[in-house]
């Protein structure tokens, strides 16, 4: 079996059922990469695990009262036990001296635990359409119908609605929830209206993902995000196309291998999405990190390159031979070979006939590099009270994070000093 | 008889989680107990898979080395790339769980294992796989297992308990006085990943939660002294297994469910009571004041 | 005499953390020394830079002229009140206790001598009556007291305290302070963390004056003066702040090899 021809297969549609798949697991995805920008950014993630798994037993319950497995009925059931479990966090939380974590870890395992008794009750009571309960667990995409679809929609619908409507408020509420009550927002509200469309999201979710791995579509969606944008509305966008897509794939996946669990499959595809995101992400990324660093390394081995040829007399043109300025620095050999190479390639310093020679450009950054050393220590010694023999190599460091503007606020702070704590000129 | 055993099981279930979840809620670890319990899962599936067998040693390294990933997962989360504490930790035990359960199902044909087993285990199915000694059957090889573990948890917490109590109570003091911090950090984690490990085929991923945060959050409620916060955990872990088991028996569905919510019961019962002793203090004050 | 405590360059910059930049002192023993600046002077940080809890980027510490480890017995640290959490299960006597685990290790029982010690410290601090008292039921002066006995069980000569005064009531205060007065006699050294500028005359002998960078230090009348004071609490040094976020902001390092 060709894995790929399998899944272009899904994607044509060529069964009837795809579509429903398709759609329920898109819609289903994109709400919950939506409601978990906000719960992430509340910092309320385990909240959603707490929800997740708090669903269990109203599904169950659902199914012992209406004998059937009626999806408005496992919304309504899983949303009123999933509503109950974060009330009882925050109440425990507030009301005794446990803490939150131990509040989470607490209900989540005992409502589980509960709807895994219930569970397990009706199947050992041997009711005949019990079958597909179970899958609430892992999820399968593939027993979705269309009235199922239908329900996600409307739902859906209903959900971002509420998200569109209370957008400011809910931005707000997530970035600052004490300036937010400050300007007279009506917090509860918001906090009501949140935690109402997360348990929700949560209810309708578990049929594509089960209760196990659903927080991590309120999450990881969201986390992914985060890597690439501090800004809420193209937050909230990000994370809803890339949990819809991972919702799509997943689905796909685990179409075509039949037996295979959807949930999984999706977590584990919006999963790579967040490793990706980690390592090129541009907040935070792995990736610009390593490249500010190298940055960094360039940026010092040329200064202190140029600073070499810094010439104190006449503050004008220098020349050198290679053992010359080798001897004066002491860098490693290919070291310096590098730091001369990006100086010529600068048009900084020309080679001519294994001498060095400073252009005008290249003798303006000497003077620059050394006059912001020359500031820090002026600086420092003047303002930390330091003496002059401990100035030195606090400036050989700090001398290369010196932006112009910081210079300027320097050279004003200290009043345009000529000399520095050595009693040497300060190059303009 | 195999009453007896399924209630000795958990028992010994709830003895070593009590024991250690005394300390996990104190350093408000609970979570990090959650991830760790099912992130282990993708190791001891692929120790199973590859040794094909129920042999405990290979399992335990497995389930180690998932412990590791995710606890270095967290840490990449958290530190080298600065997402928030609580989002770190649901993308990496999810992401661990959700290969576990993909591997489980890839390899259904060749491993015993069954996805729901492994959420809330199959207590019921202990006292079917025992040990039998130079010829003699010594009992279910979980209860070996298990009290082995037991062992060696009470065993080191009691060499460290000094040490342990210092870092959870204060951590700026202990590391002021040379202790290390992370090392005792350390120390407490393999404990629960060993306790976690050898509990997943009994009580399984979720519920074994309940087991680590429930009876210490209701010790922690009633009692003003650590040591007996201990005990009373490990006192509620036993009633609830005993409790449970006959409860799951008269409703026929799963034992470790049924213990789980006597679990939730106990600290709803701890809870009540304690609001209203509460309640009435501030009433009898209340009183006194307008007496006097 | 030895020094108690000396610094050189010591700078410590982390995210999220009052930055310290060049510290470099050399403090007297047999003295009450206050530490003092402005909020988020990086006070704590020096302390716990000092005691090796954070680790310094540059520079280093030494106490008695010595490393921190091998003198760690003759230190004792008084972290922030708040810094831990009084719901814990635990009695005064527990937490007093722990002060003369440093020197038993893992096993050994608190011998008679420890358990005198223990019902010495808690009278000290006129805390006897609540030797069984749960740490949770007690005021915020009374949480303060104890770890003052944690620290005197603890019989070291060099005592670190971070922000002792804060959120006691007054007799505390007086309390605390007598104590300190009579430790000082004995011949121990205090390093105190303090931010009441009303008080630090009287309290302290020697200073140490912070804000992000040291603006003195030496005995109190040559350093308490009208010009020092401003500089320390006359708002913090915008450049200095501004370089410190760039060294953040770029992951730069701090030294360049």
């Amino acid at each position: 079996m060709n894995f790929f021809t399998e899944i272009a297969s899904f994607f044509t549609f060529s069964e009837p059922n795809v579509k429903v798949v398709f759609w329920g697991s898109l819609i289903l995805c994109s709400i919950s990469g939506l409601v978990g920008t906000f719960t992430l950014l509340r910092k309320r993630s385990l909240i959603g695990d707490v929800i997740s798994h708090s669903v269990l037993p109203g599904i169950a319950l659902a199914f012992i009262i209406g004998q059937q497995k009626n999806p408005l009925y496992l919304i309504i059931g899983a949303t009123v036990t999933g509503w109950i479990s974060t009330y009882l966090v925050d109440y425990i939380t507030k009301h005794s001296k446990i803490k939150n974590d131990t509040a989470i870890a607490l209900i989540l395992s005992v409502f589980f635990g509960v709807g895994v008794l219930l569970l397990t009750h009706i199947q050992h009571s041997g009711n005949a359409s019990q079958s597909g309960l179970d899958q609430f667990i892992f999820g399968r995409a593939s027993a979705m119908n269309m009235s199922d679809v239908w329900l996600f929609t409307i739902v859906g619908s209903i959900i971002t609605l509420l998200v569109v409507v209370f957008f400011r408020g809910l931005s707000l509420l997530s970035f600052d929830e004490s300036y937010s009550q400050s300007i007279g927002f009506p917090n509860e509200l918001l906090k009501l209206v949140l935690s109402i469309t997360t348990v929700v999201t949560v209810a309708m979710g578990v049929q594509a993902v089960g209760v196990v791995l659903m927080s991590a579509l309120l999450i990881t969606p969201a986390a992914c995000a985060k890597f690439w944008t501090n800004k809420i509305i193209p937050m909230a966008i990000l994370a809803v196309v890339l949990s819809g897509v991972s919702g799509v794939l997943g689905s796909a996946i685990s179409y075509t291998y039949n037996g295979m669990p959807t949930g999984p499959w999706i977590v584990v595809v919006i999963s790579l999405f967040a490793f990706i995101s980690a390592f090129i992400g541009s907040k935070h990324g792995l990736l610009k990190k390593y490249i500010q660093r190298a940055k960094n390394n360039t940026k010092i081995l040329r200064e202190n390159t140029i600073k070499l040829f810094f010439n104190p007399d006449t503050l004008g043109e220098t020349t050198f031979q290679f053992e010359d300025i080798f001897e004066k620095s002491n860098m490693q050999r290919g070291t310096l070979k590098k730091g001369l190479k990006l100086l010529k390639s600068d048009d900084l310093i020309t080679l001519d006939n294994g001498t060095y020679t400073t252009t005008e450009e290249g003798i303006n950054e000497a003077k620059a590099i050394v006059r912001k050393h020359r500031l820090w220590e002026l600086y420092i010694s003047r303002f930390m009270h330091l003496q002059p023999d401990h100035v030195h190599d606090d400036a050989e460091g700090i001398e290369h994070v010196i932006t112009p503007e910081i210079e300027k606020e320097l050279e004003k702070e200290l009043d345009f000093p000529t000399k520095d704590p050595h009693d040497s000129d300060i190059p303009y | 008889m195999i009453d007896f055993w399924i209630i000795l099981t958990a028992s010994l279930v709830a003895t070593t989680t009590a024991i250690l979840g005394c300390f996990l809620i104190m350093r408000k670890m609970a979570m990090i107990g959650d991830a760790i319990s099912h992130a282990v899962l993708p190791g001891i599936v692929i120790a199973y898979y590859l040794t094909n067998s129920r042999a405990s040693f290979p399992i335990l390294l497995g389930a180690a080395a998932s412990g590791m990933v995710v606890t270095y997962l967290i840490q990449f989360f958290n530190q080298r790339v600065k997402l928030q504490q609580d989002a770190s930790i649901g993308i990496s035990y999810t992401f661990l769980f959700a290969i576990g359960i993909i591997l489980i199902s890839l390899f259904s044909n060749d491993v015993d294992l069954d996805q729901d087993c492994v959420l809330y285990g199959e207590i019921a199915y202990v006292p079917l796989d025992t040990l039998t000694l130079g010829g003699f059957n010594v009992g279910p090889r979980q209860v070996w297992i298990l009290g082995t573990t037991l062992l060696i948890i009470a065993g080191s917490v009691f060499i460290g308990y000094r040490k342990l109590v210092l870092t959870t109570f204060d951590p700026a003091f202990a590391a002021a006085m040379g202790v290390s911090v992370v090392l005792w950090q350390y120390y407490l984690m393999a404990g629960v990943s060993l306790a976690t490990v050898v509990s997943f085929e009994s009580v399984g991923a979720v519920l074994v939660i309940a087991f680590l945060s429930g009876p210490a959050a209701t010790a922690f409620l009633l009692t003003k002294d650590f040591k007996k916060m201990i005990y009373l955990a490990i006192g509620f872990g036993i009633s609830a297994s005993i409790i449970g088991y006959y409860m799951a028996d008269w409703l026929a569905g799963s034992i470790a469910g049924a213990i789980a919510t006597i679990i939730g019961v106990q600290f709803a019962l701890a809870f009540i009571y304690i609001q209203f002793l509460r309640k009435s203090r501030i009433s009898e004050t209340l009183e006194n004041k307008v007496l006097t | 005499m030895e020094p108690s405590v000396e610094t050189h360059n010591l700078t410590v910059i982390y995210d999220k953390k009052p930055a310290i930049w060049n510290i470099d002192f050399t403090l007297p023993t047999g003295k009450i020394i206050g530490i003092m600046g402005p909020n988020g002077s990086g006070k704590s940080t020096l302390l716990k830079a000092i005691m090796g809890i954070i680790e310094p980027n540059i520079g280093y510490s030494k106490v008695f002229d010595k490393e921190l480890d091998d003198v760690r017995t003759r230190v004792s640290y008084v972290p922030q009140r708040q810094s831990v959490d009084w719901d814990f299960p635990a009695s005064v006597w527990d937490v007093v206790a722990m002060g003369r685990f440093a020197t038993k290790g893992l096993f050994k029982r608190l011998s008679k001598e420890d358990n005198d010690i223990i019902t010495e410290s808690l009278a000290k601090v006129n805390m006897t009556p609540f030797t069984n008292r749960q740490i949770s039921q007690l005021s915020g002066g009374q949480q303060q007291r104890v770890f003052l006995a944690r620290a005197l069980a603890q019989n070291a000569d060099l005592y670190l305290m971070d922000e002792p005064f804060v959120g006691v009531d007054a007799a505390t205060e007086q309390a605390i302070i007598n104590l300190l007065k009579s430790m000082r006699d004995a011949g121990k050294t205090l390093l105190v963390v303090h931010h009441d500028l009303h008080t630090a005359q009287d309290y302290f002998e020697h200073m140490v004056l912070l804000n992000s960078r040291l603006v003195a230090e030496g005995p109190t009348d040559e350093v308490f003066t009208q010009e020092i004071l401003t500089e320390t609490y006359g708002g913090t040094l915008t450049t200095l702040s501004k370089v410190a976020s760039a060294l953040k902001e770029k992951d730069f390092p701090m030294r360049h090899k």
